[in-house]
């Protein structure tokens, strides 16, 4: 089956976001008929700006990748990849040394950065050339972030590619060039139904993705929520399917009922139960604050923590199971407050004295569940006029996607991605093409997972596919902002 | 106890140093003013956090730093707690040196910070307390108070408390390549009786600070404490160098 589907996402880390700052991974992917050439880079942050190394690593390779008359032998293709990669070092060593700091830096952060500058800018990147008509795939890599690689379900990552030859120490630097091995691969394309590469930000997925592809909601989720964890990175993520994309079933794992909190008087812990959802093959717990969340894995049906295991100001906690590689959905969050003042009254209490921790202050053993029994008279009426409310809000949702829906569809129709397939406001790429008549300037996608596919029964899908370049840029011009508020 | 909590912005590792400004800071150390020894060598650390914390020019506030300066008297010298973007934008604060060395009063005001941010510091890496001196104290005895400080703890482990000794002779023998040395141990000979007493008020270094530690290029023992003989500059500046070995993302 000729072609290929493809998927990808991109997103910053809070970090970056909060500042208004661009992130520093970069993805960038060429594909036409049967070949397909992929960089994905993830810029190192302790170098300088490792975001500038990315982009020109990734925009140079992805060029030499498409263009080159690439080896058939591993050898020579790692060679050949040497000698390109040494060759950009002199282009690269320059533009770093040229480039501008901002003028309002303050003088420690300028020394620092000038520290860095002398270190160059460094960059991980993992890179493939997908070629049916040759019936081969090129791939090249150094550093942390992840390449996995399929064949009839069965994972040949460890087998094909090496099981340590993933070290976060591997990287390639505008000033020293190749820092530790460059690893490289030649395979039969046959040897490949599925090709998965994510930035160590996506870090989750390691255990959550196994023989099948996770639906773009189970995507989307753990983006989303990966911005509400401590260690928010920017995340990248391209998925490869020669031919046909799977199909995802719409139907989400159901929430745990039924979920229990109970501490008995002195032993400072916390027990969640919950009742067992069908075919879950394991459970994670949030703990919510309004700083952040804190994820947990969990057994069948419990999990434990210490009381002073719990974040400050944790106001809540939700549970989910996970169906095979699918993310379900959240429990209903059950109030924490009562745990979260033991806790603080705890510390408190330990501070002042400056001694070991004093034994719990609760009473008596306890047990909650939501909505907890002393209130559930009163709360009917509640619930009543709740649902009341939802329904209207639910109609009116409905109403208005239907109008943002025929909305984008008419703003999309000349862009390079079928608008059918758009299904939320919340950008997060802008994407340029270089060989469509339309949106020469870049067209700002409403959506921040994406499927790409020529094979795509959806009417012209496959005009719009001959050629594309996607570049996901970390930062948004505003204007791009702003024509996208003007447009949809 | 495991000391394994990442520094990151949602969970700032908090430092507090706590710097002795007495007279005898003016005496040199190896041809320059101790207090400018110590001024350099918390500029490299500062720097170093700031480094660590860089993405672009963003200074992701990884650290939380508080600094005591104390003679006569306790100063407050950042006003509180400044993320590290703050003291960046700040710049090292310029030290000059007193009279006494009432190192008790120092550490009590430490208590008093400790109490008011440990309930805050649920999810955050143990704070750690360095004190720089280069003497006995005049005031009260500092232990007991430095004792409560290290019985003080969140889930991460208890605070961690690090001294920096500056004296020309600590050790029978000089330190000639700060990175091969194991560093001061329960059973190394100390030849100054408040060098023991500060020894037995550090903590036992962290495996993971260790580690750290060893990133920067230092091969410390597994049973080494959190105690630096600061005989030379270069020694000096070890000892800031452990104050900020929390071990922090790097994302």
């Amino acid at each position: 089956m000729p072609g290929f589907t493809f998927r990808y996402a991109f997103d910053r880390s809070a970090d970056s976001q909060k500042a208004g700052a661009p992130g520093q991974d970069y993805l960038t992917v060429i594909a036409e008929g049967k070949r397909l050439a992929f960089v994905l880079c993830d810029g190192v942050s302790q170098s300088f700006y490792g975001d500038l190394a990315a982009r020109i690593l990734g925009g140079s390779l992805v060029d030499w990748l498409w263009a080159g008359d690439l080896p058939p032998e591993r050898a020579n293709f790692e060679q050949a990849l040497e000698v390109f990669l040494d060759q950009l070092n002199l282009t690269a060593h320059a533009e770093v040394e040229n480039f501008t700091l901002p003028a309002d830096l303050a003088p420690m952060l300028r020394t620092v950065l000038d520290r860095k500058r002398s270190l160059g800018s460094e960059t991980t990147f993992m890179a493939g050339c997908l070629d049916q008509a040759q019936g081969r795939v090129w791939l090249a890599w150094m550093g942390d972030s992840r390449l996995r690689i399929w064949r009839d379900m069965q994972e040949r990552t460890d087998l094909l590619l090496g099981l340590d030859n993933f070290q976060t120490r591997e990287r390639w630097s505008t000033h020293r060039g190749r820092i530790g091995t460059l690893h490289t691969v030649v395979l039969p394309a046959d040897e490949i139904t599925r090709l998965l590469t994510y930035s160590d930000g996506l870090a989750r997925l390691d255990r959550r993705v196994g023989s099948r592809s996770p639906s773009p909601a189970t995507l989307e989720q753990v983006i989303s929520e990966s911005q509400k964890l401590p260690a928010s990175d920017d995340i990248s993520l391209l998925e490869v399917w020669p031919g046909a994309a799977p199909r995802w079933s719409k139907n989400r794992p159901k929430p745990p009922a039924r979920v229990h909190m109970k501490s008995k008087s002195g032993d400072g812990r916390l027990a969640v139960s919950w009742r067992s959802v069908p075919r879950a093959s394991g459970y994670e717990v949030a703990l919510i604050s309004p700083s952040g969340w804190r994820i947990y894995p969990a057994d069948e049906t419990g999990w434990t923590c210490t009381l002073d295991q719990l974040p400050p100001g944790a106001e809540s906690l939700a549970v989910r199971c996970w169906v095979e590689e699918e993310a379900g959905l959240w429990s209903r969050e059950v109030s924490l407050n009562q745990f979260t003042v033991h806790r603080q009254e705890q510390s408190s209490s330990r501070s002042t004295a400056g001694l070991p921790a004093e034994p719990l202050r609760v009473q008596t053993p306890m047990e909650m569940e939501v909505p907890p029994a002393v209130t559930r008279r009163r709360s009917w009426r509640t619930v009543l006029l709740a649902l009341g409310l939802a329904a209207l809000v639910g109609v009116t949702m409905w109403l208005l996607a239907r109008g943002i829906s025929g909305r984008l569809h008419t703003g999309l129709e000349n862009a390079i991605l079928p608008p059918a397939r758009l299904v939320t406001m919340d950008s997060k790429l802008t994407v340029v093409e270089d060989s469509v008549n339309q949106a020469k300037d870049g067209t700002v996608l409403p959506e921040n997972v994406e499927t790409v596919s020529p094979l795509d029964d959806e009417p012209n899908s496959g005009e719009w596919i001959n050629r594309i370049r996607l570049w996901l840029r970390r930062h948004w011009p505003q204007d791009l902002q702003e024509r996208q508020k003007r447009t949809y | 106890m495991a000391y394994d909590i990442l520094a990151t912005s949602q969970t700032p590792a908090l430092i507090i140093y706590v710097l002795d400004v007495s007279g005898s800071m003016q005496y040199p150390l190896n041809g320059q003013q101790r207090i400018h020894v110590v001024m350099d060598a918390l500029t490299v650390t500062l720097q170093q956090m700031v480094f660590r914390c860089t993405k672009g020019s963003q200074i992701s506030p990884r650290y939380r730093i508080a600094m005591f300066a104390y003679s006569d008297k306790v100063y407050d010298l950042l006003g509180g707690v400044m993320t590290i973007d703050q003291v960046a934008n700040l710049g090292v604060p310029v030290l000059s040196t007193m009279r006494a060395t009432d190192t008790e009063q120092a550490f009590l005001e430490v208590e008093k910070l400790l109490q008011r941010e440990l309930p805050m510091l649920g999810n955050c890496p143990a704070p750690l307390v360095c004190h720089m001196t280069d003497g006995e104290y005049t005031g009260g005895n500092p232990e007991p108070v430095v004792r409560r400080i290290m019985n003080m703890r969140n889930p991460d482990g208890n605070v961690l408390v690090e001294n920096i000794f500056i004296s020309d002779n600590l050790l029978p023998d000089p330190v000639i390549d700060p990175s091969t040395w194991q560093g001061v141990t329960p059973s190394t000979q100390l030849r100054n009786k408040y060098a023991m007493t500060l020894r037995s008020m550090s903590s036992p270094l962290p495996a993971s600070y260790r580690v750290m530690m060893a990133e920067s290029g230092y091969n410390l023992a597994p049973d080494a404490v959190m105690m630096l003989p600061g005989m030379t500059p270069e020694l000096v500046e070890m000892g800031f160098v452990m104050s900020m070995s929390t071990p922090v993302s790097l994302y």
